[in-house]
């Protein structure tokens, strides 16, 4: 046997797993080869002395951290669990798709796509009857969509009914002191309903409003001001606002568009609406709700959470003698608020965004929102008169820019008229 | 017993889990401890690798050994954590940057067991300073078989490699160790 061998074997040895026949060979070789002998010997010592190093006990405390550990831990488990559960939802609708597509039911979606082109087709021979009634159309499922909304409140929230009943009254005062000129008879009972059912933070719905117009007015100046003056009635204000020319034709039909973005308190928001909308010929009309109830609740409970942690750190701190314990509980405590301001600061946020809805309002003006036909005007002659003699104007400026030209350039022109005149002598005296 | 616990465990339940692996706490530590080699990231390692195993624990299939998927989950973490950082450490593959040196030559008048002539603690604290020069592999193939004392199955079945890989790697490890400490011990 060759030492190289028995090196490969001797660590198999110490750990007594070689076979009888392996075991006799490596005696027999360490028994005539010192240096493998000493080689086995200082392994065999290494690995003793690594047997003798004892275990070592947990540190102070491990378990308890542990603990805190795991409960976070599950409850972060509890959430994911949740997640799959959405996933596996949003699954079953792709598992569809997929049918859909194997199938090849997609021949038949062919039907109703070419009926909706032939709708917008329809459309689009006869626009300006379409614009007309789709204004009703969007109003009709605006209220159908609200009254939609109400229901699925009711029976959610059933139990806020009394709390609701309760609220509106104060609300109704608020409305008749900001004093609208337009629609509000009908307007303020729905109001009504809608801001009772959002204002209560911990019980309601949190809600964030937004909804933007686009219409076509005539006066735009006045109706920019007459939608500042109703935004600042009833408490809002006017986040942004543009206004430019929309072209340049002459100095009387100056047209103008812009748009405004207002924010107004979520009581006024219907009001504010439909004032708006009476201003002028609605075009387009959209509104998003977005509900962040879950995750405004979620938030309020971590807070929770988290002052109970602090306060529990504070009495541990005023246990604690050590400086590095104090010192580390003074981290955590620094951690721990900056969580909670953190948390603190997103639930202002969200606080102010549902109390002051965003509505952007693009306005368009137009010079009379009905056609008419436009008489002649009086001053036709006078126009005429006025273009011809500009026509005149323009053809004298051609002539006297075209002279000016012609003196400006003469040294040029001098020049290049006598390399023209010595080109053509030598060309006919060659010829001759 | 265990499975019980284990499955009240997988169903988020923190107690049980606590009660699974009150007797593998310390083995856990233990080894982290000798992977990362100091005691802070050893209780930091040991505690990741508890909740990693909480919250995996529903991936754990009761026919494998409970301690075993719990130690592989130790090594793993500790592997992972030591790449991150990319300490320097030597791997068996790569030679030893000082001369050859055999404790013979630094030990000439001495008996033919010179390692004995050391301080058993001195020489035990140096064998600890060697161990954390190792890679990671050689690491814990020393740490689970010399200092917890596992059977060559175990560790295959910890580390998943098949017994044959375990022999000859802590053959290759062991041989890389004692040449860490000789050249310790000759720098004395």
């Amino acid at each position: 046997m060759k030492c190289i061998e028995a090196r490969e074997l001797m660590n198999a040895y110490i750990d007594n797993t070689l076979s009888d026949k392996e075991l006799a060979s490596l005696e027999r070789h360490l028994d005539s080869c010192e240096s493998c002998t000493v080689e086995f010997e200082e392994f065999k010592y290494m690995v003793q002395l690594m047997g003798e190093i004892e275990l070592k006990e947990l540190p102070k405390g491990f378990e308890e951290e542990l603990h805190e550990k795991l409960i976070l831990a599950s409850g972060e488990m509890v959430n994911h669990k949740h997640q799959n559960e959405t996933a596996k939802s949003s699954n079953v609708i792709s598992i569809f798709k997929n049918n859909f597509i194997k199938k090849k039911y997609y021949r038949y979606s062919a039907i109703p796509a070419a009926l909706i082109l032939v709708i917008f087709a329809a459309k689009g021979l006869f626009p300006s009857l379409n614009m007309a009634k789709s204004d009703q159309n969007f109003e009709s499922y605006v209220a159908e969509t609200t009254a939609a909304a109400m229901m699925e409140n009711d029976t959610l929230y059933g139990g806020l009914e009394e709390s609701k009943m309760a609220i509106s009254p104060n609300v109704g005062e608020v409305n008749v002191t900001t004093s609208f000129t337009s629609n509000q008879d009908t307007a303020t009972g729905e109001a009504l309903l809608k801001s009772a059912g959002e204002s209560n933070y911990e019980t309601g719905r949190m809600i964030i409003q937004t909804s933007s117009i686009q219409m076509d007015v005539e006066g735009f100046d006045d109706k920019v001001t007459q939608i500042k003056s109703l935004v600042e009635a009833s408490g809002g204000y006017i986040e942004n606002e543009n206004a430019s020319y929309r072209f340049y034709v002459s100095d009387e039909d100056n047209l103008k568009y812009g748009y405004l973005t207002l924010r107004v308190p979520e009581e006024g928001y219907t009001l504010i609406t439909d004032s708006i909308k009476a201003l002028g010929r609605v075009t387009s009309d959209a509104s998003n709700a977005t509900d962040i109830t879950k995750q405004y609740r979620d938030t309020a409970a971590e807070i929770e959470n988290l002052k109970v942690t602090e306060q529990r750190l504070r009495e541990i701190m005023s246990q604690a003698v050590e400086i590095s314990d104090i010192l580390s509980i003074e981290n955590e405590l620094t951690r721990i608020r900056g969580n909670i301001s953190s948390y603190e600061k997103q639930m202002k946020d969200w606080e102010n965004l549902v109390s002051l809805t965003t509505i952007t309002v693009t306005l368009n003006e137009v010079k009379n929102l009905k056609p008419v036909v436009e008489p002649i005007d009086n001053s036709l002659w006078s126009k005429a008169k006025a273009g011809f003699i500009s026509t005149i104007n323009s053809v004298k400026t051609f002539f006297e820019n075209l002279v000016i030209w012609v003196i400006a350039k003469s040294p040029y022109l001098v020049s290049l008229g006598v390399i023209a005149l010595i080109i053509k002598h030598f060309y006919f005296k060659r010829r001759k | 017993m265990e499975s019980m616990l284990i499955e009240k465990s997988v169903q988020g339940d923190v107690e049980s889990f606590e009660k699974l692996i009150v007797k593998y706490n310390r083995y856990v530590y233990n080894i982290a401890f000798r992977m990362m080699g100091n005691e802070e990231d050893a209780k930091d390692m040991s505690q990741e690798t508890l909740i990693k195993a909480f919250k995996a624990i529903g991936q754990f299939k009761m026919e494998s050994n409970f301690s075993t998927w719990l130690y592989r989950i130790t090594i793993n973490v500790c592997k992972d954590e030591l790449r991150k950082r990319k300490e320097t450490v030597l791997s068996y593959d790569a030679p030893l940057n000082e001369d050859e040196v055999t404790l013979k030559d630094t030990l000439k008048d001495e008996t033919y067991n010179p390692l004995l002539i050391y301080e058993k603690l001195e020489l035990r604290s140096s064998i600890e300073n060697a161990l954390n020069q190792l890679s990671e592999d050689s690491k814990s193939v020393v740490i689970l078989k010399d200092i917890m004392g596992y059977s060559y199955e175990e560790i295959g079945a910890i580390l998943e490699i098949p017994i044959g890989t375990v022999r000859s790697r802590l053959n290759r490890s062991r041989t890389t160790l004692k040449n860490i400490l000789q050249i310790q011990l000759s720098e004395n």
